[in-house]
């Protein structure tokens, strides 16, 4: 129920107040003329209104003088409801069972991980660092007493920082390097450059064949360094960042991104890939959040929302008419 | 009765009790309180367009389509689909629709339902509202008998038509002792 629906209701009160006149129903044909919404509310509160009508038969044969005596001074008793403090208490308790779910993950030391199409994985590190590695990735982590180093040979991963002073955690994506210390940040490797996204605290992201001094970036900022010399240069985009980490959670965000993007972007989980037939559609603009292992639910949105024509079959998926 | 006065009559036999499984319904299908408060009122715009209702036989099969195909009317209009919202379409589109064995409307029934709302007002409201609805008494009796201003009991009536019409959101209307012994039914295997 919105403040819509109180206005109507408040219309209706008045209405029957039986004090009602020309400038008050001009007053609510401007308000019901203002907004198609406002004519939906006002006729049910209406038909609300007017069922209420019906209670009139228990009144039958019994006077008003009957209630006279105010009824409205009795007060019901109130129900009984749970005490802060109890909810508190068992809520402790899930948290500390959760807690002690979490301390059996075995973490790990010196290796290479790797994830194929379509696969996620969330991966302890030794220093209480946790990487979640996206689909088609590949990573060697180093975890050195000086330094903890991560070499992203392909794809796209996230990094939770513990917090070390005395050894930085930098990423390496061929000539470019991020540098934090304890901090949330991710690293996609795209063929002609990384990207660079912080969810938390502060990283510094440089190119090793460049002179520059290194760019920092603060949470909700993202950047692309290209492998060859370039000047970068960092933007503040806290909701694209989330859109852009939503794998972290099996998901595909969309923001009024094109079709073929939106292709993209799932076909780098799933064998089955999405064919866009028809070009003209590929600069379709959608919005959503999908699951990225179900290209098909997304086919039928696109189906639904664009009322193209969409075929789905073992081996591919194509949107459009051939 | 007015034409509109029938019309009136209609949606509060027919189509106010379903409103609530309808609400519930179009949240599993992945729809925001303030995007379900839209639909809902939108769905009631296009009934008040409609001149007659004698075409509905099936009121709540009636309503849950129509809510569905605004909600394709909006996904088309804006883009904005999300997995949910697909997945769900199609599947409550079916599951929901079979007819439902209570679905006969009883004159009993409803007057129940209609006390029960009145019931369940806060004390003052609920005074205002008995003798208004169940007495028909205007509002300047009303204020006289509760020795109360006619301001206060305006305001009295348009919070409890509010709280009624929440109920009629929720479907949580309390269910009175009912009116003649209630036949056992036994459920079960």
């Amino acid at each position: 129920m919105s403040a819509i629906d109180e206005q109507a209701a408040a219309y209706i009160a008045a209405r029957a107040a039986g004090r009602w006149d020309e400038a008050d129903q001009a007053a609510l044909e401007a308000w019901l003329a203002a907004d198609t919404r406002h004519q939906g509310a006002f006729f049910r509160a209406e038909a609300a209104w007017a069922m209420l009508d019906r209670a009139s038969v228990m009144g039958a044969g019994v006077t008003a003088d009957t209630i006279r005596t105010s009824p409205f001074q009795a007060l019901a008793p109130r129900p009984r409801t749970v005490t802060r403090r109890q909810w508190l208490a068992s809520s402790g308790l899930i948290a500390a069972s959760v807690a002690g779910a979490a301390l059996i993950v075995p973490a790990l030391t010196h290796q290479r991980l790797e994830t194929e199409v379509g696969e996620l994985r969330k991966v302890p590190l030794k220093d209480q660092s946790i990487a979640s590695v996206n689909t088609d990735t590949t990573l060697d982590v180093a975890l050195g007493a000086k330094r903890r180093d991560i070499r992203l040979i392909r794809g796209e991963a996230w990094f939770q920082v513990a917090k070390d002073k005395a050894r930085p955690f930098v990423v390496e994506a061929d000539t470019v390097r991020a540098r934090a210390v304890g901090t949330a940040f991710g690293v996609r490797r795209y063929p002609d450059g990384a990207e660079v996204m912080v969810s938390e605290g502060v990283v510094e992201v440089w190119n090793t064949q460049a002179q520059d001094t290194p760019v920092r970036l603060e949470a909700g900022g993202r950047v692309f360094v290209p492998y060859a010399p370039q000047p970068i240069r960092a933007e503040y985009a806290p909701d694209a960042v989330d859109r852009r980490l939503a794998w972290r959670e099996g998901q595909i965000a969309l923001d009024n991104d094109s079709l073929s993007h939106a292709a993209a972007e799932f076909n780098r989980y799933n064998s089955r890939k999405i064919v866009i037939a028809d070009p003209a559609l590929g600069e379709e603009k959608l919005v959503g959040w999908f699951r990225a292992d179900q290209p098909d639910t997304f086919a039928r949105s696109v189906h639904l929302a664009l009322d193209v024509p969409v075929r789905i079959d073992d081996t591919r998926i194509v949107i459009g008419a051939e | 009765m007015s034409a509109h006065d029938e019309r009136l009559a209609f949606i509060g036999t027919h189509i106010l009790p379903h409103e609530a499984g309808m609400r519930q319904w179009l949240s599993r299908a992945g729809l925001s309180p303030s995007e379900r408060d839209d639909l809902v009122q939108e769905v009631y715009y296009r009934l008040l367009r409609q001149t007659s209702y004698a075409h509905i036989t099936d009121p709540r099969a009636y309503l849950y389509r129509m809510a569905r195909n605004l909600m394709l009317e909006q996904i088309r209009k804006n883009r904005v689909v999300s997995i949910t919202t697909v997945q769900n379409l199609d599947e409550l589109g079916r599951a929901d629709l079979s007819p439902t064995p209570e679905q006969a409307v009883s004159a009993r029934r409803e007057l129940s339902r209609v006390m029960a709302f009145i019931e369940s007002l806060p004390a003052r409201c609920k005074a205002v509202f008995e003798l208004r609805k169940v007495h028909g008494l205007s509002q300047a009796e009303t204020a006289a008998r509760l020795g109360l201003s006619e301001n206060v009991v305006e305001k009295e009536t348009a919070r409890g038509l509010t709280l009624i019409l929440r109920q009629v959101a929720e479907g949580d209307a309390p269910v009175l002792a009912p009116m003649q012994p209630a036949r056992t039914r036994h459920v079960g295997h």
